[in-house]
């Protein structure tokens, strides 16, 4: 066989095997901020929902109870997702802050959003009668 | 080009506050959202689901709620904590973004004057069920 | 001999002036043709005019660097190969992010070398020490600059890094990995210091542990490890300074 240098360990190659991963990384930061942002905008609507009580418990009754229609409890869910994303994202996060985990930041990323998806799953199977009570 | 090292004595730790209360409220956070939304939404499913509750969420039953004061103090807590963690947040993303970042001063003061406002606000909705 | 098509992002030197994409029919005339063979065979044989920048050709010196099919890397360490299997195919070629584009793939690195001045990159040898100072290859503190050490100001990372996209002001992955080389040498003099320089919201602060700069590092530095440290170090000098148990 002829020659080749893609047989041969380049310099550093090994450490470089054990950082480099996917780009699993930037999609964490990303979803990290997309759902950040979302939950900001949500913590108003929540206030502002609540609020309603201020005008008697006949109009928080009645806002209450149209917001949960089957509708808002899909709805729900994916607020429980994200939720539960942001948080489990976080502990990643500090996680790296306390310097564990850094060399498998991609696999702990997996993890996060198998126990995001896993959890909401659970959620939304329990939720299941208030979805179609309709 | 910044002066040289040996010159900045003055020098001091900027940024390091928001972004370790940023961290502290964020560990907070996971346990009380996890009893609000636990206690809000799943604690009282199956009565709603057997058709014993009408409904999760009604005046009476965060009335009830509210009358312990573990659940006033989770509550309270939960509304400065989670607006200082979200406006916090959203001042990192402002801040890498030019057009704010070059009135971060103001931005700032802006958002803690929302922050603060918010807060009052949610606390005059909460004490409908409190008083 | 089969053919990769190398699409490579020219820039003409005038100011304002557009970029475009020009393709180039390149033989693979080796198995162990690197993309910077490629672009050298473009500029002997289709067309002259190809600005890029190369100088030692086996990722010693850093001055190759370039994004190849949206993933930074030196040119001279990338195989074609390795990008286009037995087949041929398509080769994206242009230059680093971030970093204004003189002509082609020559990019100024002025703004990345600034943000590195601006951390005061060399060594401040402490005062009062006379003679040379031991540092075992195997003690713990030797193990762990050793790999942030080897940094050759490529600007990969720089390139990379998301947040230098978003805010031009941060200081970028380079300059805070070799803070961390210093301010972890017990030989350097000036550690409570450099780590008040890097530690500002422009700097440490600004890093959210998106990992691309390790992901794209031709040395293989664990970058992000680097961050995550200096971080740590703030923690404690600020921790030691509120209970007064510090100097």
């Amino acid at each position: 066989m002829a020659f080749s240098f893609r047989n041969l360990p380049l310099h550093g190659s090994s450490l470089q095997d054990r950082y480099s991963g996917t780009r699993s990384g930037w999609w964490a930061w990303f979803l990290q901020r997309l759902t950040g942002v979302a939950l900001v905008g949500y913590l108003f609507l929540h206030i502002a929902v609540i609020s309603t009580a201020r005008a008697g418990s006949e109009v928080f009754d009645a806002v209450l109870i149209f917001l949960q229609k089957p509708f808002f409890v899909v709805l729900d869910l994916f607020l429980i997702a994200a939720v539960l994303y942001h948080g489990l994202n976080g502990v990643r996060v500090l996680l790296f802050d306390a310097g564990i985990g850094i060399k498998h930041q991609a696999l702990m990323f997996w993890i996060c959003m198998f126990l995001t998806a896993a959890i909401t799953c659970t959620a939304g199977y329990f939720s299941l009668p208030l979805i179609l009570r309709g | 080009m910044a002066a040289p090292l040996t010159n900045n004595e003055e020098r001091v730790v900027i940024g390091f506050w928001p972004w370790f209360y940023q961290r502290v409220s964020g560990v907070l956070l996971i346990f009380l959202v996890g009893v609000h939304i636990w206690m809000t939404h799943f604690s009282g499913l199956g009565d709603v689901i057997k058709g014993e509750q009408e409904e999760l969420v009604l005046f009476e039953i965060v009335k009830q709620r509210l009358t312990q004061g573990l659940f006033i103090f989770v509550d309270f807590s939960l509304l400065a904590l989670v607006l200082y963690h979200g406006l916090n947040g959203m001042r990192n993303i402002l801040l890498e973004w030019g057009p704010a970042a070059r009135r971060a001063k103001g931005m700032t003061i802006g958002l803690w004057v929302l922050g603060v406002a918010t807060f009052a606000y949610g606390s005059w909705a909460l004490l409908a069920f409190i008083l | 001999m089969e053919n990769v098509t190398l699409s490579i992002r020219r820039k003409p030197p005038e100011e304002g002036s557009e970029g475009y994409w020009q393709e180039f029919e390149v033989p693979i005339f080796a198995d162990t043709m690197s993309v910077l063979d490629a672009l050298v065979w473009v500029q002997r044989n289709a067309d002259p005019s190809l600005a890029f920048r190369r100088a030692c050709r086996v990722q010693m010196c850093g001055t190759c660097g370039v994004v190849i099919n949206g993933r930074e890397g030196l040119a001279c360490g990338t195989l074609v190969r390795s990008l286009v299997g037995d087949d041929g195919g398509v080769v994206r070629v242009q230059p680093l992010r971030h970093l204004p584009v003189v002509r082609d793939l020559v990019i100024d690195p002025g703004m990345f070398f600034d943000q590195l001045r601006s951390i005061d990159p060399n060594f401040i040898p402490e005062e009062g020490v006379e003679g040379p100072v031991v540092l075992s290859p195997d003690s713990k503190e030797r193990r762990t600059i050793s790999p942030h050490r080897e940094c050759i100001y490529c600007g990969l990372c720089y390139s990379a890094c998301s947040v230098v996209g978003l805010d031009s002001g941060f200081l970028g992955p380079a300059a805070l990995n070799r803070a961390f080389a210093l301010v972890s040498d017990s030989r350097d003099g000036s550690g409570k210091q450099r780590l008040q320089a890097v530690a500002s919201e422009e700097g440490l602060w600004r890093c959210h542990t998106i990992f691309e700069c390790t992901a794209v590092c031709p040395k293989g530095i664990p970058i992000t490890r680097a961050i995550q440290g200096l971080k740590r170090n703030v923690i404690v000098d600020k921790f030691k300074g509120l209970f007064r148990l510090g100097r």
